[in-house]
């Protein structure tokens, strides 16, 4: 017995080392994402911490049948799904917008131009705030260049061409919003 | 690229976001390439590991199934 006890505390051991290389590896994506879903550092660290918790719990049921990085992203999309629900802070899409987001020439053409010195991370979250919830999420995944286009498809129940077509009328959506916030 | 602007431009890596900066302007391809430069600005808080560490420390220990006790 007392070999099988130092045995399980070795298991322990051991699974406590992985679970500090997957945080040291993902939290910071994680946290990203949470910030700008959720607009708030305050909350984008409660939902990183409940998050990685989550996670922590759920390890042994990880069966590594995606990345690690799409098995948290999954985790955290959720949670902040659902905080987002609960505080009723889901933004109404404005139709009146999709007819000038549908005009505004793609990025290749006119490169998104931002000055130094004014607050560039209030300016980005204004422009996530404005765009649908789906628009937003892909955007924000795809920046991830850790994460395929079938891993984002996967996490948002997309096949891959509609997450291609998704994501050329996000980013038109994006250099619209982004730039009505100059 | 308009020629009068290249004088004062230089290109910038952080991380892996590549944009271009003008004169005090920033300026970016796609909005991917302006989130991934938004991450780079946007460091993780040292705090979320350190409440993390003392929150896993609270967790009751794990049930394991008995084939994974035995092996």
């Amino acid at each position: 017995m007392t070999l099988g006890f130092a045995k399980m505390e070795k298991t322990a051991a051991a699974e406590a080392s992985r679970f500090e290389t997957i945080y040291a590896e993902h939290a910071h994506p994680i946290y990203y994402l949470a910030l700008r879903m959720l607009g708030n550092q305050a909350r984008a660290e409660d939902a990183t911490h409940d998050v990685f918790l989550k996670a922590f719990r759920k390890l042994d049921s990880f069966r590594g049948q995606s990345g690690v990085r799409t098995w948290l992203y999954r985790i955290a999309v959720n949670h902040c799904q659902n905080l987002l629900q609960s505080w009723h802070h889901r933004k109404i899409f404005a139709c009146g917008n999709e007819h000038l987001y549908e005009q505004t020439p793609d990025g290749a053409d006119h490169p998104l131009r931002a000055l130094e010195n004014e607050e560039l991370g209030e300016r980005i979250q204004r422009t996530l705030d404005a765009l649908p919830e789906d628009y937003r999420l892909l955007l924000l995944l795809i920046a991830d260049k850790d994460l395929s286009y079938d891993e984002a498809a996967s996490l948002t129940g997309q096949s891959a061409d509609s997450v291609r077509g998704k994501l050329y009328r996000a980013r038109k959506a994006f250099a619209a919003a982004f730039n009505q916030t100059a | 690229m308009k020629p009068h602007f290249q004088r004062h431009q230089q290109q910038e890596q952080t991380g892996e976001t590549r944009h271009k900066i003008e004169e005090g302007v920033r300026e970016f391809e796609t909005p991917e390439e302006l989130l991934r430069y938004d991450a780079s600005q946007a460091p993780l808080p040292p705090a979320i590991q350190s409440r993390l560490k003392e929150s896993l420390a609270r967790e009751p220990a794990k049930k394991r199934p008995w084939w994974r006790r035995l092996f």
